[in-house]
């Protein structure tokens, strides 16, 4: 499958300091939505904005759409429908103008189509922006990248202020689109049920780096969780992290075996993981050093 | 699209355009009622005499003066229309745009920031250029009213005050103001650096103007009167030289001695009315290459930064 979305060795650092990513290495392939999970300051963010080339990187390359954003950030955005976190859209403006704005920045911007997806999305044309919800908003701004017609839709975080039905219709609209438009969707987000339903591939990145890249289905179907205490001792490589249940009980995650045989399993193999201890399972390896007496304490 | 893009920044920048195109539209109403009444009064044959005025002017004094007020308090205020012009209008163009994450939306729309900044300056500088002209007009037509004996094409009466220099001022300040705006991306701060750097800009480009014209200024005839440009003064000396105080003083200590004061000529250098246009043209073109500099520089900045 191509790649739409590319990193090499990607490396971001702020102020000569503090470096946000480095040594990032991933794809996007095309056709996919793709979750881009990881804690605050992960730099997720930053690397959604660095293919769109809003950020520079400071070393190792990126490609959107067979382009380097560093070189050619014109036919990057170009590429490129990106709903970011804060839409901030204009206040003064009504959504029927925010969309002929759109069109008179970006040649062949399809405004009956964003018309289309704001009108499904029960949002009047005549009203200003900053009569809008946070999530009325954020709809506005999806539908102002749709209209686009980009092949590459980056979302930055664009769940984060909506209320769960606002979630729901928002990611329906994507999906939706994603879908009927064979376009490439790669979606930040902390909200794990809706990366669930919405999405096909994770990557979880954290302590600056890539920590998981592979399809929903491979990340759930190559992770187990052990409830309590570790009876047996677990190989460094297939040990990924612990951490606490809702509940305050220890798990631990680890990694199984592609062609792991559900008949033969005993207690010590675990139950199935969830995502969302997927996710947490990586995310708490990426902040803890993974050895068996960190993960003896924390069990 | 042209105008669907000039449009859409008019609505997103319509306090500022609106107060601005008030504040002119207001100016030259007022000042076209004074000219009108001073006009059709009879009281314009009432200024500038010296001699007993008539009974005429003499009914029409309390009207009269009330109007010449306006006038001379309108013509006052033309010189520093274009600056708060030029920052209400240059400043929200970019650094509000940075400072709101507008400008995020917009070049994450539109692959060409270029394209987007010219659709967001041109209406801005066009309405400060506009609203300015139309009081540098007027202005010029107020100062015609009560000088009516004085060419004004040919005159550096109201220097400053009147004409072309209004327009090129607005342009120089709105484009400082934008220019900082893309640099620093933040309203109030641009604001206030606009203020200090758009004033020093202008006093900088006065004084340099100045010199320019100190260099080129010759002895004026008397004949000049209130026309002429007066830039200093020598003291002439029997062979003809010009010279300063200090130059007279070594040349003859005794000179203030002389119990009929200093006996030597003294001479106006300046720079004869007639030259009133080149001088205009000149100090508006170095006006517009200041501001088509800051400009260039805000384009430049736009196209590198990030969005904030």
């Amino acid at each position: 499958m191509t790649a739409v979305l590319e990193a090499h060795g990607f490396g971001k650092r702020y102020r000569r300091r503090t470096w946000a990513l480095r040594g990032v290495d991933l794809t996007v392939p095309e056709g996919t939505i793709t979750a881009l999970v990881g804690p605050n300051g992960s730099g997720k963010s930053t690397l959604i904005r660095a293919w769109i080339g809003f950020e520079r990187p400071t070393e190792g390359r990126l490609v959107t759409g067979g382009v380097d954003p560093r070189k050619d950030r014109g036919a990057a955005v170009g590429l490129v429908g990106y709903v970011p976190q804060s839409p901030s859209l204009y206040g003064g403006l009504s959504v029927a103008e925010h969309l002929r704005l759109a069109a008179t920045l970006r040649d062949g911007f399809d405004v009956s189509l964003a018309a289309h997806y704001i009108d499904r999305l029960s949002i009047p044309l005549t009203a200003l922006a900053s009569e809008l919800s946070g999530g009325e908003q954020a709809q506005v701004g999806l539908a102002l990248a749709l209209g686009t017609r980009a092949r590459i839709l980056l979302l930055d975080e664009p769940l984060a202020s909506l209320d769960p039905l606002a979630r729901r219709e928002f990611l329906h609209v994507l999906v939706e689109a994603v879908r009927s438009e064979g376009h490439t969707a790669l979606l930040s987000s902390h909200v794990i049920t809706d990366i669930e339903q919405a999405c096909d591939r994770l990557i979880v990145l954290g302590k600056g780096h890539t920590l998981l890249d592979l399809s929903i289905s491979e990340a759930l179907a190559h992770h187990r969780v052990i409830e309590g205490p570790i009876a047996t001792p677990i190989p460094p490589d297939r040990l990924v992290g612990s951490f606490p249940s809702a509940a305050g009980e220890g798990l631990t995650l680890v990694r199984v075996p592609v062609a792991h045989d559900v008949s033969t399993e005993g207690p010590a193999d675990g139950r199935p993981a969830t995502l969302e201890e997927v996710v947490i399972g990586h995310m708490a390896a990426g902040r803890v050093r993974r050895t068996p007496a960190a993960v003896e304490a924390a069990a | 699209m042209i105008l669907t893009a000039t449009r859409l920044t008019y609505r997103i920048n319509r306090f500022e355009i609106r107060a601005v195109l008030l504040a002119a539209a207001l100016s030259v109403a007022v000042s076209a009622l004074v000219v009108s009444w001073i006009n059709s009064s009879g009281y314009v044959a009432c200024i500038n005499v010296y001699d007993t005025p008539s009974l005429k002017c003499l009914e029409l004094m309390d009207i009269g003066r009330w109007a010449t007020r306006i006038a001379s308090l309108s013509l006052n205020l033309v010189p520093v229309f274009p600056f708060l012009a030029g920052l209400l209008l240059g400043t929200p163009v970019i650094a509000r745009e940075l400072d709101r994450g507008t400008a995020r939306l917009a070049w994450s729309l539109g692959p060409s920031r270029m394209r987007w900044f010219v659709q967001r300056t041109s209406p801005m500088l066009v309405v400060a250029v506009v609203a300015s002209f139309a009081i540098g007009f007027v202005a010029e037509w107020l100062v015609a009213l009560f000088t009516p004996d004085v060419d004004l094409a040919n005159s550096f009466a109201a220097f400053h005050q009147r004409g072309v220099l209004i327009a090129t001022g607005a342009f120089l300040v709105t484009s400082v103001a934008v220019g900082l705006g893309a640099i620093v991306g933040r309203t109030i701060p641009t604001l206030l650096l606009a203020l200090v750097l758009g004033g020093a800009g202008m006093l900088a480009i006065g004084e340099v103007d100045h010199k320019l014209l100190a260099a080129e200024a010759v002895p004026l005839s008397d004949s000049g009167g209130g026309n002429d440009l007066q830039l200093d003064s020598r003291f002439q000396l029997p062979d003809g030289r010009l010279v300063t105080w200090e130059e007279l003083m070594v040349i003859d200590p005794h000179a203030m001695e002389s119990e009929f004061g200093i006996q030597y000529p003294w001479v106006a250098l300046g720079i004869p009315g007639t030259r009133y246009r080149e001088v205009e043209t000149r100090e508006a073109l170095i006006e517009v290459a200041f501001g088509l500099a800051f400009l260039g520089l805000g384009a430049f900045v736009v196209g590198r930064r990030r969005p904030g």
